[in-house]
């Protein structure tokens, strides 16, 4: 390799530059990945999934070239966990990235996959990524998915335009990608100071043979668009109210004399903080929203409902409310106390302080990463785009939607085998004039090798 | 597509059951192959056994030789060697072959390990200073051997390694401050290890000063 410096040629072994870019590659975990790897356990495998359904067949070996070709890209993704005496972070990875074909194990463990912590998985028309936490939150997973698909379909011959929605291997990898933007815009006068109330804790038996059972919505967004908009909400609004609906009518209503039930319901609201912030990172960036009620009364109506979740969001609606919990997680992550303890008793802590107090402060997450969208040169390839969050043991059900053009998609992930609260929800979309589709993992029946 | 008379909801799958309500569902298939993977029961892994029986058997020696040794007992407490040879061997087993974790770790890990039950069999033996004087010297010295030639040979995430053999080397010195603090009295073992540990950590800051300092800064940032 020959680098031109003020006339004069000087030759560099390829190896050598190799070499120093490699040795660089290390990254910390930001904040919100922290807490991923100290809560990984056979039952919680801190994993999402986004994925592309296209219209045609995918061929593995086109999406392992482009796999190949995005990977420099995308250092970040490129990377293995490892742990250092006080803290985890994350290391490149020499080892060659496989995609592998889909299989059962929905949203689970990603094991076997040569370190790295995430897989792109097929099968049928659909490309999946499939991604531990700690890498990523949904809005940087959605896209390095993009880039994914719109590379697959480039080496498929087609002829597409990024049109400054889609990050190409012709691009580099900027600062702004790969900074921790928890620590960069943390604000310490503004972080959640007063004490939180547990919230009520789901129940039910956990499936048969463990697993996360899957049950996927396709509907309309103009039709769910309108529906909201006649009742003056928004659609993540909307479909708040409407868990908290169903969580009501199958866990609470008509037990509302027990202990538990007088425990706000708590849905937790993932917000991106990028457009607020001017943030460019693909790492983690997100804030919180909460919005809850008391449900321990009889003949509770989802109008109410709806007014009270309306009014909780209209009020936090600001960039100072929506970072307030990221805040105060960076202050913890700041404690002095805390960074020079060792990382064996770090985790003891973490761990604690996560099972017995800040997992019981939600009852449901409902994360809707909102409008995806691809240039029109590609979307007519695109059928449709589709997300879920993995459910695990101290987190028994999760939602997650976003939507394509007018397709819709709402999943809903557990870890139990009742689906009542996903019956009530889609059985109330349904009354209400939607017309859904859904899909599921059937993860109850499960067959024996014999 | 299938159709729900309960849920009035449509239902892409070749199942003949409805996921929400288990209704028998109305209509024919238009999803062909299946929008999921058939679910297969998971196969109870027989790694997890072996390591569970391999547990059960250390646990089992190490009683029996106690209890042995507590009804025979003469005054001595001799079932302390062999129990630390099986928590040793355990140790090899478990952490030296079953574990994937890096291969220098393992290798450090083994050579404390093994120089402090060394040392409690000493101490049980009435007469340690050959642990600290010969044995403890020459394990330090084949260990930072060992991890040297792995970086040496090593090809790719060989800087991984630097970490641990500065840490073996500076590990290294402990033989001669025990003679300058008179616990031990043979020096020429200590003189070694010490003379060792100065060429590794030399020849780490001369050649591998940049990735040493690297790997410094990953394993101990805080």
């Amino acid at each position: 390799m020959l680098i031109t410096i003020s006339g004069k040629s000087y030759g560099i072994s390829v190896r050598s530059v190799k070499m120093q870019k490699a040795n660089a590659r290390w990254y910390k975990l930001d904040n919100a990945a922290k807490i991923y790897p100290v809560v990984y356990s056979k039952t919680n495998s801190g994993t999402f999934i986004v994925a592309a359904n296209l219209y045609e067949p995918v061929i593995p070996k086109l999406l392992q070239d482009a796999i190949n070709k995005l990977l420099p890209r995308f250092p970040m993704f490129r990377v293995k966990l490892k742990k250092g005496l006080f803290w985890y972070y994350l290391n490149y990875n020499y080892k060659p990235f496989i995609i592998k074909p889909a299989t059962d194990d929905f949203c689970g463990h990603i094991r076997n996959n040569n370190d790295y912590l995430f897989e792109v998985l097929y099968r049928n028309n659909t490309i999946t990524l499939h991604i531990f936490h700690s890498l990523t939150d949904g809005t940087g997973a959605i896209t390095f998915l993009k880039s994914i698909v719109y590379k697959y379909l480039n080496l498929k011959g087609y002829q597409l335009t990024p049109d400054n929605l889609i990050i190409t291997e012709q691009s580099v990898p900027t600062g702004a990608e790969l900074e921790d933007s928890y620590l960069k815009y943390y604000n310490k006068s503004n972080r959640k100071t007063e004490k939180e109330r547990l919230a009520f804790q789901i129940k039910g038996e956990p499936l048969n043979f463990g697993g996360t059972g899957a049950i996927l919505g396709w509907l309309k967004t103009s039709q769910l668009h309108d529906l909201a908009k006649t009742n003056n909400a928004t659609i993540t609004a909307y479909l708040t109210a409407v868990i908290i609906y169903s969580i009501y009518q199958t866990q609470i209503k008509g037990r509302t004399f027990i202990k538990e039930s007088t425990r706000p319901v708590k849905v937790l609201v993932p917000v991106n903080l990028r457009i607020r912030m001017f943030s460019l990172t693909l790492r983690n960036f997100a804030g919180f929203i909460k919005v809850g009620m008391q449900l321990n009364r009889e003949n509770i109506t989802f109008e109410e409902i709806l007014q009270t979740v309306k009014n909780q969001l209209t009020e936090q609606i600001n960039t100072a409310a929506y970072s307030k919990y990221a805040n105060s997680y960076v202050y913890f992550e700041k404690n002095f106390f805390l960074r020079i303890c060792p990382l064996v008793l770090k985790n003891l802590i973490i761990k604690l302080a996560y099972h017995f107090i800040g997992n019981r402060l939600n009852t449901v997450q409902f994360s809707n990463l909102g409008v995806i969208s691809f240039p029109e040169s590609v979307q007519p390839y695109i059928k449709s785009i589709q997300c879920a969050l993995g459910a695990s043991k101290t987190s028994l059900l999760n939602c997650m939607a976003c939507s394509y053009l007018d397709e819709f998609n709402i999943t809903f992930s557990r870890f139990i085998a009742e689906k009542d609260i996903e019956r009530e929800c889609f059985r109330f979309l349904t009354t209400n004039n939607l017309n859904i589709t859904i899909e599921s993992n059937y993860m109850e029946q499960q067959n024996e090798i014999l | 597509m299938k159709f729900c008379n309960i849920c009035k909801i449509n239902v892409n799958t070749t199942k003949s059951y409805c996921p929400l309500c288990n209704q028998t569902l109305k209509g024919e298939s238009d999803s062909l192959p299946d929008p999921f993977p058939e679910n297969i029961m998971p196969v109870r892994k027989i790694e997890n056994l072996n390591k569970k029986i391999l547990l059960f058997s250390m646990l089992f020696v190490i009683i029996s030789l106690l209890i042995v040794n507590l009804v025979l007992y003469n005054g001595v407490f001799w079932c302390i060697i062999p129990i630390i040879s099986v928590l040793y061997a355990w140790f090899i087993i478990r952490l030296g072959i079953l574990s994937k974790t890096n291969t220098a770790f393992k290798i450090l890990v083994l050579t404390t390990i093994l120089i402090l039950l060394l040392c409690l069999i000493g101490i049980v033996l009435n007469d340690f200073k050959w642990v600290i004087e010969y044995a403890t010297p020459f394990l330090l010295v084949a260990c930072s051997f060992a991890i040297g030639l792995i970086v040496l040979i090593k090809r790719i995430e060989w800087r991984e390694y630097l970490f641990y053999l500065l840490s073996i080397a500076i590990l290294g010195f402990a033989p001669i401050v025990f003679y300058y603090t008179k616990l031990i009295v043979v020096v020429w073992p200590a003189l070694i290890n010490a003379l060792c540990s100065a060429l590794i950590i030399l020849g780490l800051f001369l050649f591998w000063s940049k990735p040493l300092k690297n790997e410094i800064q990953k394993r101990l940032h805080m």
